[in-house]
């Protein structure tokens, strides 16, 4: 998310200047913070649930891991992707003009 | 019957130790169906006129009004309301998403105004054909000529039907034949119900032109500085601890 906003910094400030607000743009951020984590939080679960078997060594994954894994995914997919939603709510709409 | 009007505009801001006035007390009005040129060398202050106009940038002093509008004093959701719904911005750049094809990037701002899906493709494929690339709304700005991306552009600007273009400099990327191409369609455009304002140093949009704005900014900044204050080039008009009676210092104090 920290590369994809640094990428993207030019196209936050194009969108503010087509008119959308600092919140959409933050919602809009957050939003596909939360899709990735979440689908990263349900490859792990399948890729455990795998090789869980497979392994010689003894795994127990209680429930409660698996309840707990998309929370603790979204919040920290959230504060990881703390950069991005600074320059989606600071993008400056002026700087659309700028040349390239 | 929409009318501009530009009041004493002002932009100051501080750069590297320098205040820099690009705009320097800009009046000028524009009436509906205009075309209107804003004409000045590069760095005298054009994209931040046009900036200003529309709702980009705040000025340090002066104001402007589209119709009751005042553009000025606008904040929040109701700035963003007039970037949405009052005017449509071409840039240089073209500044389209490169993820996103042709017709994504109409739909982008239709989406941002809350518009359905399928409503706002519609609208999308009608916009890419008025600008003659129906036939290119699947491919991505990569794929593009650059005449073609600033059709795509000038459909975007056109997604909520505004009453005022404003476009900075949209065939400084271009060759002949596409300038050309773009020309015809901006100035198509200025017709009742809008007005167009474009800025650029070329001559062939002057030539079209209903109306032509000259920015002159050594003259005007120098001819107005009081003492102590040297113009070190076209930008610059004083430095900071030199410019005492500067409308930034004036209002920072405020």
């Amino acid at each position: 998310m920290y590369v994809s906003a640094l990428q993207r910094a030019r196209d936050f400030a194009v969108l503010k200047a087509l008119g959308s607000s600092s919140t959409l743009l933050f919602c809009g951020v957050a939003f596909q913070a939360v899709v990735v984590t979440l689908a990263a939080a349900a490859l792990a679960v399948g890729v455990a649930r795998i090789l869980k078997p497979v392994l010689t060594l003894p795994v127990a994954i209680p429930m409660s891991a698996y309840l707990l894994l998309p929370v603790t995914s979204v919040v920290m997919g959230l504060l990881a992707s703390g950069v991005a939603l600074s320059r989606a709510v600071s993008a400056d709409p002026a700087s659309a003009f700028a040349a390239i | 019957m929409s009318q501009l009007a530009v009041s004493d505009l002002t932009v100051e801001f501080r750069s590297g130790g320098y205040i820099v006035r690009p705009v320097n007390q800009v009046s000028f009005a524009a009436s509906d169906g205009e075309f209107v040129a804003v004409l000045g060398p590069s760095g005298c202050g054009k994209t931040t006129l046009l900036s200003c106009i529309a709702a980009l940038m705040t000025p340090t002093a002066g104001c402007i009004r589209f119709d009751a509008t005042e553009v000025t004093a606008l904040a929040g959701r109701a700035r963003a309301q007039y970037r949405r719904h009052t005017v449509g911005v071409v840039f240089q750049a073209f500044n389209l998403i490169p993820s996103l094809t042709a017709n994504g990037n109409v739909v982008a701002p239709l989406h941002l105004a809350g518009v359905p899906r399928r409503a706002a493709a519609q609208r999308a494929s009608e916009l890419l054909e008025r600008v003659g690339l129906a036939d290119r709304a699947r491919h991505r700005p990569g794929q593009l000529s650059g005449g073609q991306q600033q059709r795509v552009a000038l459909a975007r600007a056109l997604v909520h039907e505004p009453p005022l273009i404003v476009a900075d400099e949209p065939t400084a990327y271009l060759d002949h034949t596409q300038v050309e191409e773009i020309l015809q369609l901006l100035h198509g455009l200025a017709a009742p119900g809008r007005m167009v304002l474009v800025a650029t140093h070329d001559d062939r949009v002057t030539r079209l032109a209903d109306q032509v704005v000259e920015l002159v900014p050594r003259r005007t900044a120098s001819g107005r500085e009081p003492e102590g204050v040297v113009p070190a080039d076209d930008l610059v008009v004083g430095r900071r601890d030199m410019a005492r009676s500067s409308l930034l210092k004036e209002k920072t104090r405020l």
